[in-house]
């Protein structure tokens, strides 16, 4: 009988453990955390027309990533889980910038980025502007772009690019990476542990 | 003693378990969407609503196909059967199943080539007829009425 005492009694102070164990885990960061990136800044302009200056929202964290209105596959994919980020962040979104840069300034115009982020959230914002601040954006974040001809006119074409999710702490520093497959919960989960700095 | 291990044995677990149910955009959301669009198209397309599209060639089919899997099968499935690789997108708005005949016939052949051009406002659904030709959408039109019951 003792012996069988004891064995609940270890069972259950084991189980104990395993749950003090998964608390921290929620603590921890679940993308891919780095560590020792420059603080980043950029001016670029929004879907509106307006300049989007990073620097010029302390205390926002921000939600990247590089992606262009005709993409097919990935781009939309990531915007539909964006959406569940933004509710199940709830009020916490609006600390949050959602930052979509285009790859493909050439035929996502502000308007058509507008048009395009609508159908997902009206706070997404859509960032785009004169090809050597895009091309600055994208060497600090390491984008890679490739145009890919679908069809024998000129404007028919998608772009290969580099699909990851850039977490900014509100300084404005790149801290966490997330792959395009990652899902809401985790990029929430994230995003809440930088506004709690 | 016994009812404190038990207690304790019960709150380990339930702490150590934290499931969430998954939702799932309900399907008269959907239907809803998709009623408004035909009554939009209808006033749009008018007496050319109804017009018929010439029958594929296989040359049609074959580049149909090469487009679909570039640029829909993401989203409707590599067999064009609505299964997305995405749970998120599909709560914008299921994809659809182009191999259901009953979903196939809800709006004519001319309003879903308009579909492919223009897009769905409210969903993932996009329109190519900026960047695409209209043989291109017609091809891929042709294409995914060839998927009816495969």
């Amino acid at each position: 009988m003792q012996i069988h005492l004891l064995s609940i009694r270890l069972i259950s102070a084991l189980l104990l453990l395993l749950s003090c164990l998964s608390c921290n885990v929620e603590k921890s960061i679940r993308g891919l955390e780095l560590t020792g990136m420059p603080l980043t800044n950029f001016t670029l302009n929004d879907q509106h027309g307006n300049p989007f200056i990073l620097s010029g929202h302390p205390d926002q964290a921000s939600l990247m990533f590089f992606g262009f209105t005709y993409c097919p596959d990935v781009c939309p994919m990531t915007l539909a889980t964006w959406k569940k980020v933004e509710t199940e962040l709830g009020k916490q979104s609006r600390q949050v910038n959602f930052l979509y840069v285009t790859v493909d300034a050439d035929r996502d115009t502000p308007e058509k980025l507008k048009a395009h982020l609508e159908n997902f959230s009206s706070s997404f914002i859509g960032l785009t502007g004169a090809p050597d601040s895009l091309k600055k954006v994208y060497a600090n974040f390491g984008v890679f772009r490739e145009k890919v001809k679908i069809a024998e006119n000129d404007e028919a074409y998608l772009i290969n690019h580099t699909a990851s999710m850039y977490l900014l702490d509100k300084e404005g520093r790149w801290r966490i990476k997330h792959s395009n497959d990652a899902n809401s919960e985790d990029i929430a989960h994230d995003l809440k542990l930088l506004l709690k700095e | 003693m016994s009812y404190l291990l038990r207690s304790l044995l019960c709150l380990s677990l339930l702490l150590a378990c934290g499931c969430k149910k998954k939702q799932s955009t309900p399907d008269p959301v959907q239907k809803k969407r998709f009623e408004t669009l035909r009554r939009a198209l209808q006033k749009k397309l008018g007496e050319q609503y109804h017009a018929s599209i010439p029958e594929a060639s296989a040359e049609q089919i074959r580049r149909g196909a090469e487009l679909f899997s570039q640029l829909c099968a993401a989203c409707h499935g590599s067999r064009g059967n609505g299964v997305s690789n995405s749970s998120a997108l599909s709560e914008l708005g299921a994809p659809s199943n182009f191999t259901d005949p009953k979903a196939a016939s809800f709006f004519s052949d001319r309003a879903r080539l308009e579909i492919i051009k223009t897009g769905i406002p409210g969903t993932a659904m996009m329109g190519w007829g900026s960047i695409l030709r209209e043989k291109d959408m017609i091809s891929i039109y042709l294409y995914v009425k060839s998927l009816i019951n495969h």
